[in-house]
């Protein structure tokens, strides 16, 4: 029987009864009173807390007056507004003396709380955050500080007049906007903390396991993910795996926090020229067929020779109230432990939290509710040798405590082998290349392992890729423009499918 | 049309407004947000669960969880969509009941319009005690994409909003779903 997409969308909205006649009335009867707590006798407001039925008389009341009275009262309240503003212009405006503004702006300073400074402020911990135009450092070293206006820039206000006053009028703007630039300089600063952490413990040894994982603890982030915390810094972000063969990303999510908070309010105002790295790792754990506490390892030569990429990822779950106590969140790590027979060195490229929806039914026998979270963490590793078939590189863990003790029996683990690898760095999964792209083009100029046109013809490639979704093509093309804004001096591109240059090229890569 | 948008009933004022009623303790506000949204959700619950007396319980369920956390509402989504969102759950939880648990080939099947001709096309032939049985079956995050769209007439976006994903990966768990479904309804019934 051949079936139609059309019919079957058809089959799907086929109508459905109209529901009971007394349902909508049990429903209305059904609503609890205690919802309506706050009532106070005699509010106008809450004349609608009497049931419906008790309110058959008056609802022929006209509504016309209480409109018109909204609307009068409205236009009274913008005139004489307009007429104050007109009055207060006409008289040339109250003045406030220029020594005055001057010690207002002191004190306001004095008052407001200084920002505490990020402990290693580097360009680099930016390029890891974000990639693109609104990640330069030259613009973050504005907006990192939330006390910007300095005296020679409000002596350039052009709210100051040249007779060295200013209308309180035009203060009150200058004020608002500062303040607004203040917040955004906070929000900035709290998101460039949260993945100065990443940098951070690789650059400097952690004194020790439980007070990296004490200070992970209290990250008011979501997602936010620690770096590993014992391993001691090596070029590049590499880590020595023979002398740290283990390393612990212990990942908090509070989906409840200011920063959450925060994070949505930023989203929307976000350089749309920008990419975050995180981003794209969560694109590439989504599609993965992920049961709770399973642990996915997904990698793939890298294209630089001699060296991996592996993707670890995992749905972890809070069960019971969890999603309304909030406060804490949820404390999980992802443990890496590699083989230093097979393993040189390691580094960590991102990592990533995300909270799914909320409401969710849990897959356990109970079927409570539950709030899931998918972590995951993208890795570069250098080989010591080619991995053979059937070989293993190491294994992973996964642990669910607030603290990143090794003595936790882990929650699920598996071994890192050789067909966790695709064949090839083509035969990868395009949104798993998209990210290890951004990682490297977020190094370029300075770290960067590939060649920047490398970069760019891989890019175009992907979005070339037959069968690639819309999403994943989007990504590539808005990362190719980035490339193009960021990389200074480089060659002219290569159309799409040319290969790129065989030196930085993997052998025996299939495309 | 989506009863998130403003319509006669409800005085014209829109979610949003009826909200701050109600928050405000206003009970006609709440009695608003009902009359606008139950035909939908006993709808949608009709579809879920095939039977008119367990879809209209099922609702009663809905709203009395709903007013229970409607302080957890945090705007994220539409009024309406959380209240699906509620009401999918709170199905699942009715058919994971064990006492109540009822095998969907013995749900009444009269209640049903089984095999209906409703011309050409092979598929309108196709009982839509079948279908829901195949859409049921479907892996949960295609499952409760498909039964949004198609059964609570979330919009796409919406359902985004509530999954914490793009509209694009939506519309391709929407693809992925009609795909397999389309594959199951070929085969022959077991």
């Amino acid at each position: 029987m051949r079936i139609t997409k059309r019919g079957l969308m058809r089959a799907l909205r086929a109508p459905a009864p109209a529901p009971p006649e007394d349902l909508g009335r049990k429903l209305e009867a059904g609503i609890p009173e205690d919802l309506f707590g706050s009532r106070r006798e005699g509010d106008p407001r809450h004349e609608g807390s009497e049931p419906r039925s008790r309110r058959a008389a008056s609802a022929a009341r006209p509504r016309g007056h209480a409109v018109w009275a909204i609307a009068a009262s409205v236009l009274v309240t913008v005139g004489a507004g307009w007429l104050a503003v007109r009055l207060f212009e006409e008289r040339g405006g109250e003045v406030m003396p220029r020594a005055a503004v001057e010690e207002a702006f002191e004190s306001q300073a004095r008052l407001a709380p200084a920002p505490a400074e990020p402990e290693s402020p580097s360009p680099e911990v930016d390029r890891l955050a974000t990639v693109g135009r609104g990640a330069s450092p030259e613009r973050d070293a504005t907006r990192g500080d939330p006390r910007a206006p300095a005296s020679s820039e409000r002596a350039n206000d052009p709210h100051v007049s040249e007779s060295g006053f200013v209308t309180w009028m035009a203060h009150a703007r200058h004020e608002l906007q500062r303040k607004r630039d203040q917040l955004r300089g906070e929000m900035e600063r709290l998101r460039l903390q949260d993945v100065e952490v990443v940098r951070k413990s690789e650059a400097a040894p952690a004194p020790s396991r439980r007070a990296a994982a004490a200070d992970a603890a209290p990250a008011p982030n979501s997602g936010a993910a620690r770096g590993p915390s014992d391993a001691a810094p090596q070029d590049g972000g590499f880590i020595d795996a023979a002398s740290h063969p283990i390393s612990t990303l212990a990942v908090t999510s509070r989906p409840g926090s200011l920063t959450a908070l925060l994070d949505r309010v930023e989203e929307p105002s976000r350089d749309t020229g920008s990419v975050a790295i995180e981003e794209l790792l969560d694109e590439a754990m989504r599609d993965l067929p992920l049961e709770v506490e399973a642990i996915e390892v997904e990698g793939a030569p890298a294209l630089v020779e001699g060296r991996v990429v592996l993707l670890l990822c995992a749905v972890v779950a809070a069960q019971g109230d969890h999603r309304l106590a909030g406060a804490d969140g949820l404390a999980s790590a992802i443990e890496v432990e590699l083989d230093p027979a097979v393993a040189s060195r390691y580094r960590l490229l991102a990592s990533h939290a995300h909270a799914l929806p909320p409401f969710e039914v849990g897959r356990d026998a109970r079927g409570s509710s539950s709030q899931r979270y998918r972590v995951g963490a993208l890795l570069e590793v250098e080989l010591l040798r080619d991995l053979p078939a059937g070989g293993s590189l190491g294994a992973v863990r996964l642990r669910h405590d607030r603290t990143t003790e090794r003595s936790t029996p882990p929650a699920a683990s598996r071994a890192i082998v050789a067909g966790d690898l695709a064949d090839g760095w083509g035969a990868a999964r395009p949104e798993l290349r998209l990210a290890v792209l951004a990682s490297e083009l977020s190094r370029i100029p300075g770290e960067a392992t590939v060649e920047p046109p490398v970069v760019r013809s891989e890019l175009e490639r992907i979005r070339d890729e037959a069968g690639v979704d819309a999403v994943t093509a989007t990504t590539a093309a808005r990362l190719l423009a980035l490339t193009r804004a960021e990389v200074r001096g480089e060659e002219p591109r290569p159309t799409a499918g040319d290969s790129p240059p065989a030196a930085s090229r993997r052998p025996g890569s299939d495309d | 049309m989506h009863p998130a948008a403003p319509r006669r009933g409800g005085g014209g004022r829109g979610e949003a407004e009826l909200l701050a009623d109600l928050r405000c303790g206003n009970r006609e506000a709440a009695e608003t947000l009902v009359e606008l949204t139950y035909p939908l959700i006993y709808k949608s619950l009709y579809r879920l669960c095939g039977d008119a007396d367990a879809a209209a319980d099922l609702t009663q369920e809905t709203y009395s969880r709903a007013w229970r956390e409607l302080a957890q509402f945090d705007g994220r989504s539409r009024f309406s969509t959380w209240l699906y969102r509620i009401a999918y759950t709170t199905f699942l939880n009715h058919v994971r009941r064990p006492q109540r648990f009822v095998p969907f080939d013995d749900v009444a099947v009269e209640s049903v319009e089984r095999g209906q001709p409703l011309g050409d096309d092979p598929l309108l032939r196709l009982d839509s005690l079948r279908l829901r049985r195949e859409v049921l079956a479907l892996p949960e995050e295609l499952r409760f994409a498909i039964t949004a769209h198609f059964w609570g007439e979330v919009p796409l976006r919406e359902i985004a909003r509530q999954e914490g994903l793009t509209t694009m990966a939506i519309r391709k768990r929407l693809r992925r779903a009609i795909a397999r479904l389309r594959t199951r309804m070929r085969e022959e019934p077991s």
